[in-house]
């Protein structure tokens, strides 16, 4: 089912609409720009699809494009295409929802006009030169098809916005193509997902992804690992090795946070870049390899040029005019709830949920049942066989208002867990009075959502703040509580590991080892550094 | 031969003429099956013949927008301000004459819509349709000829 609007200054389309086209739901007649505004402030749902008209026979204190002292003619005409004002005025909020405007394009009194129109995203003429029921409807279905069609592939969440589909048309590009790929963004924000899930399978390629995640591997290993080794070539090599280079042949290499990679590993990337062929350490002989290189950092590449930490020349070599730029997901607020539909269903696949799920459905009654997502809406009256999760319009706006500097990782655990303890609550009481409806309690959320404290020094020493849930494993509380610890340490001693290690180990020389466990606990050095006041 | 530009008055004309009535005539009717019964198709024939344009406080009948848009088209020479549309009307004529004799048994099937039989409703309702198509191809028509007009050196 999806939620159109109809903007019409007539009642006709509408209840024509509402006759042909019965599992969708019509809102309108919405009669001028003031309607269409009025609506879409305060929203009742979210719409899938705008029908607009182009004429609107309305009285003039209601017509967008009118100046000065406009006569008859300049009202005739103002109403004439009234619907490309409106259009181009819900555009400025509205870059992406799709658009029908409810006349064929070569009605439209300006060529120029119809081709702008034409050229844009997500608005389209009707196909036919009249409003027929069933052309309207199978054009509707089209373009509800071809919104939904980019939404998602597999574990992959895009969202209908326009710059979400842009990047996922140039990865398309770039996937088939034979130049490496840089993909930056924020942690949290899918680059490894997409090598995963999109990049490498589009790619066609018939060897393996091979990933190397230069933020754990110890450096003085990064070389062996990527470009192989012969026995005896370094202390503790006791083998000949291949290294991700040769196992990535005719596949994918993935190398996450490629900026920790040193100096000297940086050169010798360079040059199997230029001739396709790997050299192993300790080795003379060259192996042809071909591999497609995809490289993510969620430090600007860039910046790290021109601070002398990357060489220039490799970073020329990974194609950064086609570097993707993959946003936060602050930035990606339009396709709020289209994501939580998918986190949920996400999650509910997931296993711990699903069985909770399961079990809570069999004590109501309601084994079978596939639970719907419902978001900021009213619940309707019960109805046999159907199930909800519900977020409630405070939940909504609590999860909306939230800054999300984990991102879609952030996101996607948050609506986990929420849905894991509302579950797991849920199994503890007796079902209520509409047990076909599981509810997100606000009060669970906001914990959630505040629930990752900091530390204070005080007197003696620091004190941690843990908040024990049921179901965190005694890993996640632990891991939580050296977090905490680690942070305050790391900023007493101004980020210098081997203080660190001194005081944790008891030996200066296990930096080293004090640096892996801060990349295991996911707390990210380099971002660490740059908060440190000078 | 080339055929000069028709008026832009003439072509709004014809615009306005085919998206007041010839979107409308039809909307419900076109939309039913060609053995629709008799009570389904003059329900469709009176949302679309009697309520042609129906707004919240405003109501046109097919024929009413026929005198207000598409009558004036075929009196030469009354468009108001243009004099040189009235030459171009002939433009027209393969068209609108058609369109014209449909919409006058139109407005003679309107009063005895309630009564009539399912013959008269069954060519009530072609002539409908007609009058969308002819009123499509006759915007189609010009709109081309103002294309090419523009297109050529
Ligand atoms: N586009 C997306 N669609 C669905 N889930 C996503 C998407 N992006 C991120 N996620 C969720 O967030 C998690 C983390 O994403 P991912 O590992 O790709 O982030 P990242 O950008 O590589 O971050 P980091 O820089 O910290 O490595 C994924 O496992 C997934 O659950
Ligand atoms: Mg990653």
């Amino acid at each position: 089912m999806a939620e159109i609007l109809v903007v019409d200054d007539l009642d006709r389309t509408l209840e024509l609409c509402r006759k042909a086209m019965p599992q969708h739901r019509f809102h309108g007649p919405l009669r001028s720009w003031a309607g269409l505004r009025a609506w879409l402030s305060a929203p009742k749902t979210s719409p899938d699809l705008v029908l607009l008209d182009v004429h609107f026979d309305i009285p003039s204190e209601h017509l967008l494009g009118l100046t000065g002292e406009p006569g008859p003619e300049d009202l005739e005409r103002a109403r004439r295409r009234q619907g490309l004002e409106i259009l181009a005025r819900m555009r400025r909020s509205y870059p992406n929802l799709p658009v029908i405007l409810m006349t064929s394009r070569d009605d439209l009194p300006l060529e120029e006009e119809a081709r702008a129109l034409d050229a844009q995203e997500y608005t389209y003429f009707l196909d036919d030169d009249y409003v027929d029921a069933h052309a309207l409807a199978a054009q509707v279905h089209g373009v509800l098809q071809a919104g939904r069609g980019a939404e998602t592939d597999g574990p992959v969440f895009w969202g209908r916005s326009l710059g979400m589909r842009r990047i996922r048309q140039r990865l398309l590009v770039l996937s088939r193509g034979r130049l490496p790929i840089i993909l930056a963004g924020p942690t949290g924000s899918g680059k490894s997902l997409l090598v995963k899930h999109f990049i490498h399978e589009r790619s066609r390629r018939k060897g393996a992804l091979v990933t190397m995640d230069l933020a754990t591997l110890p450096r003085d290993l990064m070389a062996a690992h990527l470009f192989g080794s012969m026995r005896g070539a370094y202390t503790g090599s006791v083998a000949d090795r291949k290294g991700a280079f040769e196992a990535a042949d005719h596949g994918t290499l993935f190398l996450d946070e490629v900026g920790n990679l040193p100096e000297e590993a940086q050169r010798m990337l360079l040059t199997v870049l230029q001739d396709g062929r790997v050299t192993r350490l300790g080795d003379t002989r060259e192996r042809l390899v071909d591999v497609k290189l995809v490289v993510a950092s969620n430090e600007n590449l860039a910046r790290l040029v021109s601070e002398g930490r990357f060489r220039a020349d490799l970073f020329m070599r990974l194609n950064p005019a086609c570097t993707v730029e993959l946003p936060p997901l602050r930035e990606r607020m339009d396709d709020f709830e289209a994501l939580l539909h998918f986190c949920v269903e996400r999650a509910l696949e997931s296993s711990y949920p699903a069985e909770l799920l399961a079990d809570y459905l069999q004590q109501a009654g309601l084994q079978g049942s596939v639970p719907r997502t419902l978001a900021g809406e009213k619940v309707p009256p019960r109805e046999p066989g159907s199930t909800w999760v519900f977020f409630s319009r405070q939940v909504v706006r609590q999860l909306r208002a939230h800054s999300w500097p984990g991102n879609l990782r952030e996101f996607s655990m948050t609506v986990e867990n929420a849905l894991t303890f509302t579950l797991a609550e849920l199994a503890a009481v007796a079902p209520g009075r509409r047990p076909d409806v599981i509810q997100v309690r606000p009060k669970l959320v906001h914990e959630l959502l505040t629930a990752v404290g900091g530390g204070s020094p005080g007197p003696g020493g620091w004190t941690v703040s843990v908040r024990i849930r049921p179901f965190d494993s005694l890993n996640q509380l632990s891991q939580s509580v050296e977090r905490q610890y680690f942070l305050e340490l790391f900023k007493r001693e101004r980020g210098d590991f081997s203080a660190m290690a001194r005081v944790l180990l008891g030996d200066a020389a296990l930096a080293r080892k004090v640096q892996l466990r801060f990349n295991q606990l996911g707390l990210k050095v380099r971002e660490l550094r740059r908060s440190l006041v000078p | 031969m080339s055929i000069p530009m028709p008026p832009k008055g003439l072509l709004d004309q014809v615009r306005r003429l085919k998206h007041d009535l010839g979107k409308y005539i039809s909307l419900n009717t076109r939309w039913l099956p060609a053995d629709a019964r008799p009570q389904a198709l003059r329900e469709a024939l009176r949302c679309d013949l009697l309520e042609t344009r129906k707004a919240d406080h405003r109501l046109e009948n097919a024929w009413q927008i026929w005198e207000r848009l598409g009558l004036p088209l075929l009196e030469a020479g009354t468009i108001a301000g243009d004099e040189s549309v009235a030459r171009w009307q002939s433009l027209l004529e393969p068209e609108l004459a058609r369109v014209a004799t449909h919409m006058e048994s139109i407005r003679q099937l309107i009063p005895l819509l309630d009564m009539a039989s399912p013959g008269q409703l069954r060519r009530g309702a072609q002539a409908a349709i007609a009058v969308s198509r002819l009123l499509a191809r006759l915007q189609k028509r010009i709109h081309l000829q103002v294309i090419q007009q523009e297109d050529s050196p």
